[in-house]
C-alpha cells in the first residue's frame, strides 16, 4: 500500500495523476477491482478487509485531490510566467469620446440646486411674441429699454426671446400666484460678435411670488443658490439697478467663487463677480399675468448661464460655445 | 455720461471726500460707476515763470532760445518752438521731471546743439482745454514760480464716467446738479440752492411769438439776446467742456453745452434772423428737412418740428436744422429751453436715426420745471462773461396741458415697507425723514405711514408708486444692511420637469455611451453652408433685421445644422455631434429636434444606437423605408422613423455629394409624448424552460415589411420574437416559446415549430 502512496507522490504531472487515476481509482482501477473482489471472500474476512480497503481507498483519494490541486496550481502559475508583459501604464487610444456642452453641465447644477429648493423647472420656447418678451414685463414700445437690446424681429412680428424673462408672463399666469420658479433658456442678441458677445446665449431666471415674500428672502434665495452652485459660501450684495420688470431693481454681485474674494483674474481683483440682475416684481407685470399686486409680491433674478459656464471652465472666448469644435467641445469632462 | 468733481463742488460741499469715495457710493447707492479718471495730475512741477530773454536758434528758422526765471536760483535755458514766444511774457513752464498728460516725461535735451531744461505749454498740452495756438499767456501779475494747478482752476480733476444705462430710469441726473444732489443726500451735505429769479430781470421786455400746437411738446421756452458774436468763452467753461469731452466753439455754442451739462436741460441756440413765429408741432408727411448736421429727412405724420412763421427749423428734441443754424455772422440768437415727450423724441431719434446729446436725454423724459434752472443758468453766464450781449425779450415759455400735472402724492404703509423688504423700519423714522427730505420728498411720517409728494424731477415717468418710494428709502438705507431671511412657504416638492428630464437622459446616452458631442447652433440656417452641401431645406419663420443679410431663414430642420458642424471639424477623428434644438414647423409652432450626424460610422449602429436611446426611455419605434429626392439624402438608404404609426422623425446616410461616409438622423421630440409610454412591468420570470426556434427566410424587399407580416402572427406561447440577423436578402427571426404554467414537451414544440412554418406558408414566405 505504501507503494501507491509512494507512487501517487511522485507524480510531477497532470497527465502521470490521470495515469495514475485510471490504473487505481477508475471503475477499471485496481482498488475498484480490489473493493469488488471483495464479494469472493469469506464473509468472516470480508467485513474486516472491506473495511480496510475501504479506509485506504478514501486515503489515497485524498492524497489524490491534493495533488491533483497542487499539479493544477502550479501548472497555472507556470503558464502565467510565459504570458507576454503587458504595458499597464498606456492610456486609452483611440477611445471615441463623447461630451456634453458647457451650458448643459452648468445648467445641469444650477437645476439641481434650485428643484432641492423647491423651484419648479420651466422650459420655454426661443420664438416669442413681442407682447411676452417686452410689454408683459413692463417694456412698452416707446420704452427706451427696449433700445437696452438689439433685438432680432421676425418677418411676423413675433422676436427671438431676448431675455429668459419673456418666460415670466406665462409661468404668473399658469402657476400663479403663489409660485417658485426657475426658467432657464437660449436667448439671443442682434449685436457684432466678439470674444465676449454672441448672437446666442443662454440665461436663467428665477421667480418666488407669494405673500410677503421680501428683499431679504431675495438675497437669502441667492445666497443659498450660489453657494449650492459652488459647494462654498458665497456672499452676495446688491446694488442700485434698472430693470423695468422690477422695481425696486438691483444688480447683484457675489462673492468671487474662484479666490474667495481676495481678487483673482476672474474677479477682476475686485473680489465680486457681477452676476445680473434682481428686484422685486413690478406690480404692472403681475396685474398683466392677472396676479393681484396688492394681495402678491415676489422677486425674480437673472443671470448668465454662459457667463457661469464661461468663468466655470475659464473660457476666454463666448464663441467656442456656438463652435461646434470639438476639440474644444471634447475637452470640458464634467 | 462723465462727471467732473470739480464742477460738482458748485453745488454741493465735497470737502474731504475723495473721488474714490464718491464712485464708490454712487455705485451702492445711484447708479453704476464705471470709471474715476484723474486728469491734469502730477503738474504740480508746472511753474508759472516769466521770459527773461528770447533769441532765434541759430540753427532753425522757427526755433526760440529762452531764459526763464521759475523762482529757482538760475534762469532755465529752454528751447522753444511756440510763435507766441517772446521776452516778458508770463508762461507755464514743465521742468525736469513733469510727466505730461499725454505720457511725455520732460527731461533735459539738446535740440539743434542747444541744451533744453523743461517746456513751456499750451493750454491743450497741459490737457485744459482744446487750445494748441502757441503756449499759455498768463496774466502779468501771476507769481513767479507758482504750480500751474493753482492758477489754472480745474486743471487737476477727477472725471467720473457714470454707466448711462444705470441712469435709464433717472432722468434727474442728466446733469451735474442732479449729481450733486444725490451726494447731498449720500453725505448728509446741503445742496446749493439755485436761483431762479435772474430771469425775470426781462419780464419787461417784450415777448417773443411761441405757440405749442401739438401737445407732445410740454413746454417750450425761447428768449433772444443780441450782440453774442465772437465771444471766446472763458477758460473754466472750455476746461469742463473739454474735460467732458465737448470741444470750445465759441460762445454762443458753449453756453448752450455748458448749461445742458450742468442741469441736464438741452439748448438748442437759432440765428435769429431765421426764426420769427415760432410754432411747434407737425408737418406734412414727406416734408424735406435737412440737419445742421446735413442727415436729410423726410418728415412722418408724428415727427415734432419747431417752426418758423410754419417752416420747420428744428426736428424737436433732436437736431437744429441747417436753414437756421449759427454762423460766423450771427449776431442775435434765440436760445430755446424746451421739453419734449419723451416717446416721442425716441420715436423720431430711431426713425431718423440720430442720437443726439438732446434726445439721449429727452427721451429719458425731463422734467419741464427743468427749463427755469436752465434758463436762469444761460443768463448768469451771458450777464458773467459777455457785458456786451443785449438780451431782447422775455423768456416767453408756453407749456401744453400735459406739462401741468398735479402735484403726485404717494403713501407707503410701514407695513408694506417691512413686508417688502423683509427689514424692520419701526425705529429709522429719523434717518427715512431726513433721506427722503434731502431727496425733496417732503415725507410726513405717521405712526403707521409714510407720505410723500413727489418732486417735479422725480415725477416724470420715474417715481410712481409706492414700490418707487420703498427703493428711495432703502438704498439711502444700504442694500448691505439687509440681512438675509430664508422665505416663509409651504414646502412642496418641485413638480417634475418631464422634458428636461428625457432631454437629460438623451444627452447622457450619446455622450457617454455612444461617443457623441452635444452641440449648440443658431436657429437660423447658415445659408452659405447650404449651398456648399448644395441642398434646400424648408424655413417658416424669417428674421426681418438678420446679422448677416443671407441668414434670415429660421430652420425648421436641424440637419444642415449639424452638418456644418460636422464639416467644420475635418480634421477630428470620430465626428459624432448631436443638438437637442428648437425649430418652427410650416404651422408656426416650435418643436424641439434631436438631431446628430456621425462621420464614419456605419448606418447600423447609428440606427441601433437610435433604437436603443428610445428604447431605453420605452419607446419602440420602427424603421420604414422612404425613397427621398431630398438632396441631404442618400435616395434610397433613408428611413423614416415611425411611432405608433405616425413619423416622429428621419434617418439615413448623407448623399455622398454633401458628405461622403456620414449618417444623420432628426427626431421631433415634441411628437413622442414620453410621458404616455406604456407602464413599465417587471418581466414575469418564468421557471419553466424556454425554448428559442430559429427561422431563416428569403426576403427581397426591406425588413419593415417583413415585421409587418410577423405582427400578424400571434401565439400565446411565442413570448418574443426578434431580428437575430441579416446576410444579404436572408433575414433570421427568432421565436422565443415558453410556458408560465408548465415544462412544454416536445411535440408541444413541434406543434408551434409547424405552425411558424405554415404561417410563413400562408405568406409566400421562404425558407433560406
Amino acid at each position: 500500500m505504501d507503494d501507491i502512496e509512494k507512487e501517487l507522490e511522485q507524480i510531477q504531472n497532470e497527465s502521470d495523476l490521470a495515469v495514475f487515476h485510471k490504473n487505481y481509482l477508475s471503475k477499471t482501477g485496481k482498488l475498484t477491482m480490489m473493493m469488488s473482489d471483495l464479494k469472493n471472500m469469506l464473509p468472516e474476512q470480508r467485513a474486516e478487509a472491506g473495511k480496510r480497503l475501504n479506509e485506504l481507498k478514501r486515503k489515497i483519494e485524498v492524497k489524490f485531490f491534493q495533488k491533483q490541486a497542487t499539479l493544477r496550481a502550479k501548472a497555472v502559475n507556470d503558464k502565467l510566467k510565459q504570458d507576454p508583459l503587458i504595458d499597464i501604464t498606456i492610456p486609452a487610444i483611440n477611445q471615441p469620446q463623447g461630451s456634453l456642452h458647457p451650458i448643459t453641465l452648468m445648467t445641469r447644477r444650477v437645476v439641481d440646486i434650485c428643484r432641492s429648493m423647491g423651484f419648479l423647472v420651466v422650459d420655454g420656447n426661443e420664438v416669442v411674441t413681442e407682447f411676452e418678451n417686452f410689454d408683459a414685463v413692463n417694456i412698452p414700445s416707446d420704452h427706451p429699454a427696449r433700445d437696452m437690446q438689439d433685438t432680432f424681429w421676425l418677418t411676423n412680428g413675433k422676436v427671438l426671446k431676448t431675455q429668459t424673462s419673456a418666460m415670466q408672463h406665462a409661468i404668473l399666469k399658469k402657476y400663479g400666484p403663489v409660485v417658485s420658479a426657475i426658467f432657464p433658456g437660449r436667448c439671443y442678441r442682434n449685436e457684432a460678435t466678439d470674444a465676449s458677445h454672441e448672437f446666442a446665449f443662454f440665461q436663467c431666471e428665477g421667480m418666488m411670488v407669494g405673500k410677503d415674500i421680501s428683499i431679504a428672502n431675495l438675497i437669502y434665495v441667492l445666497k443659498t443658490l450660489l453657494s449650492g452652485v459652488y459647494g462654498k459660501e458665497i456672499n452676495v450684495r446688491l446694488r442700485p439697478g434698472f430693470f423695468p420688470f422690477v422695481e425696486p431693481g438691483f444688480e447683484y454681485d457675489a462673492s468671487c467663487p474662484f479666490c474667495g474674494g481676495k481678487g483673482c483674474s476672474v474677479c477682476k481683483h475686485s473680489g465680486w463677480i457681477e452676476l445680473g440682475g434682481c428686484g422685486m416684481i413690478h406690480s404692472n407685470v403681475l396685474q398683466m399675468a392677472g396676479v393681484d399686486p396688492h394681495q402678491y409680491q415676489g422677486f425674480a433674478f437673472g443671470f448668465g448661464l454662459t457667463r457661469l459656464a464661461m468663468m466655470q471652465y475659464a473660457i476666454n472666448d463666448v464663441r467656442l460655445l456656438n463652435s461646434g469644435n470639438l476639440e474644444f467641445l471634447r475637452g470640458i469632462k464634467r | 455720461m462723465k462727471i467732473s468733481v470739480d464742477w460738482l463742488k458748485d453745488y454741493v460741499d465735497l470737502k474731504g471726500i475723495t473721488a474714490k469715495q464718491i464712485a464708490e457710493k454712487l455705485t451702492q447707492i445711484t447708479c453704476e460707476v464705471e470709471a474715476v479718471v484723474p486728469v491734469g495730475q502730477g503738474l504740480e512741477s508746472v511753474l508759472v515763470g516769466k521770459i527773461l530773454t528770447c533769441v532765434a536758434h541759430p540753427q532753425s528758422d522757427h526755433l526760440h532760445l529762452l531764459t526763464v526765471d521759475v523762482g529757482q536760483a538760475q534762469p532755465l535755458n529752454i528751447v522753444c518752438g511756440a510763435p507766441n514766444a517772446r521776452a516778458g511774457l508770463m508762461v507755464a513752464v514743465a521742468t525736469v521731471g513733469t510727466v505730461m498728460p499725454d505720457g511725455m516725461k520732460i527731461v533735459p535735451s539738446k535740440i539743434r546743439g542747444y541744451e533744453s531744461f523743461g517746456m513751456c505749454c499750451s493750454y491743450a498740452e497741459l490737457g485744459y482745454k482744446d487750445d494748441n495756438d502757441g503756449i499759455i499767456e498768463l496774466p502779468a501779475k501771476t507769481k513767479i514760480g507758482t504750480p500751474i494747478t493753482k492758477v489754472l482752476k480745474g486743471l487737476a480733476d477727477d472725471i467720473i464716467d457714470i454707466d448711462n444705462k444705470s441712469i435709464t430710469n433717472r432722468p434727474d441726473l442728466w446733469g451735474h446738479y442732479g449729481i450733486a444732489r444725490e451726494l447731498a443726500v449720500i453725505f448728509d451735505r446741503p445742496l446749493q440752492k439755485i436761483d431762479t429769479e435772474l430771469v425775470h430781470a426781462y419780464d419787461h421786455l417784450p415777448a417773443l411769438s411761441v405757440k405749442i400746437e401739438d401737445e407732445h411738446c410740454l413746454s417750450y421756452g425761447a428768449i433772444k439776446v443780441g450782440n453774442l458774436t465772437g465771444i471766446v468763452s472763458p477758460d473754466l467753461m472750455q476746461n469742463r467742456l473739454y474735460k467732458l469731452g465737448h470741444n470750445s466753439h465759441g460762445f454762443l455754442v458753449d453756453v448752450t453745452n455748458y448749461v445742458m451739462l450742468a442741469f441736464g436741460n438741452p439748448l438748442h441756440a437759432f440765428d435769429a434772423s431765421a426764426v420769427d413765429k415760432i410754432s411747434i408741432g407737425t408737418v406734412n408727411a414727406g416734408t424735406q428737412f435737412t440737419t445742421l448736421k446735413d442727415n436729410m429727412i423726410t418728415a412722418t405724420k408724428d415727427m415734432l418740428f419747431v417752426k418758423s412763421n410754419g417752416q420747420p427749423v428744428a426736428l424737436a428734441g433732436v437736431m437744429g436744422g441747417k436753414n437756421s443754424e449759427i454762423t460766423d455772422q450771427t449776431n442775435d440768437v434765440v436760445f430755446e429751453i424746451a421739453t419734449f415727450d419723451a416717446a416721442n423724441i425716441r420715436r423720431t431719434s430711431v426713425a431718423v436715426g440720430i442720437r443726439s446729446d438732446a434726445s439721449m436725454r429727452y427721451e429719458k423724459a425731463l422734467d419741464p420745471e427743468l427749463n427755469w434752472l436752465a434758463v436762469n443758468e444761460t443768463l448768469r453766464l451771458i450777464q458773467a462773461y459777455t457785458p456786451q450781449a443785449k438780451v431782447q425779450s422775455k423768456f416767453t415759455r408756453a407749456t401744453s396741458p400735459a406739462a401741468e400735472q398735479p402735484a403726485l402724492q404717494i403713501t407707503v404703509t410701514k407695513q408694506m415697507l417691512n413686508s417688502f423688504t423683509g427689514v424692520d423700519f419701526s425705529q429709522q423714522d429719523a434717518m427715512v425723514e431726513r433721506k427722503l427730505n434731502a431727496l425733496g420728498f417732503a415725507p410726513r411720517i405717521s405712526a403707521d405711514k409714510i407720505m410723500v409728494t413727489v418732486p417735479s424731477w422725480r415725477r416724470w415717468k420715474d417715481i410712481t408708486s409706492p414700490a418707487d418710494v420703498i427703493e428711495e428709502i432703502i438704498r439711502n438705507y444700504g442694500y448691505q444692511n439687509i440681512e438675509p431671511v430664508a422665505p416663509r412657504v409651504a414646502v412642496v416638492p418641485a413638480p417634475l420637469a418631464p422634458q428636461a428630464q428625457v432631454n437629460d437622459a438623451l444627452k447622457d446616452l450619446l455622450a457617454w455611451k455612444y461617443a457623441f458631442s452635444e452641440v449648440h447652433t443658431n436657429i437660423w440656417y447658415d445659408t452659405k453652408a447650404l449651398k456648399r452641401f448644395g441642398i434646400t431645406a424648408a424655413s417658416y419663420a424669417t428674421i426681418a433685421n438678420p446679422f448677416n443679410k443671407d441668414d434670415d431663414q429660421i430652420r425648421s430642420t436641424m440637419l444642415p445644422s449639424m452638418l456644418t458642424v460636422a464639416a467644420n471639424n475635418k480634421n477630428q477623428n470620430d465626428v459624432r455631434v448631436f443638438e437637442i434644438g428648437r425649430v418652427i414647423n410650416q404651422d408656426g409652432s416650435e418643436s424641439e429636434h434631436l438631431a446628430g450626424v456621425a462621420v464614419g460610422m456605419n448606418y447600423k449602429l447609428v440606427s441601433e444606437m437610435v433604437t436603443a436611446l428610445l428604447s431605453h426611455l420605452g419607446v419602440e419605434i420602427a424603421y420604414q423605408l422612404q425613397q427621398t429626392e431630398e438632396a441631404v439624402w442618400h435616395p434610397t438608404n433613408h428611413a423614416q422613423i415611425m411611432y405608433h404609426g405616425v413619423v416622429v422623425g428621419s434617418i439615413g446616410i448623407i448623399h455622398p455629394q454633401v458628405m461622403t461616409d456620414a449618417v444623420g438622423f432628426e427626431i421631433d421630440l415634441s411628437k413622442i409624448d414620453f410621458q404616455n409610454v406604456a407602464q413599465v412591468q417587471a418581466p414575469i420570470l418564468s421557471k419553466f424552460p424556454k425554448t428559442e426556434l430559429d427561422f431563416t427566410f428569403v426576403w427581397q424587399d426591406n425588413y419593415a415589411k417583413l415585421d409587418a407580416i410577423w405582427l400578424q402572427y400571434h401565439n400565446p406561447l411565442v413570448v418574443k420574437r426578434r431580428l437575430k440577423a441579416v446576410y444579404g436578402n436572408k433575414f433570421t427571426l427568432t421565436f422565443t416559446v415558453s410556458s408560465t404554467e408548465k415544462t412544454l414537451d416536445k411535440a408541444e414544440i413541434n406543434k408551434i415549430h409547424q405552425e411558424i412554418l405554415d404561417f410563413a406558408g400562408r405568406n409566400n414566405l421562404l425558407l433560406g
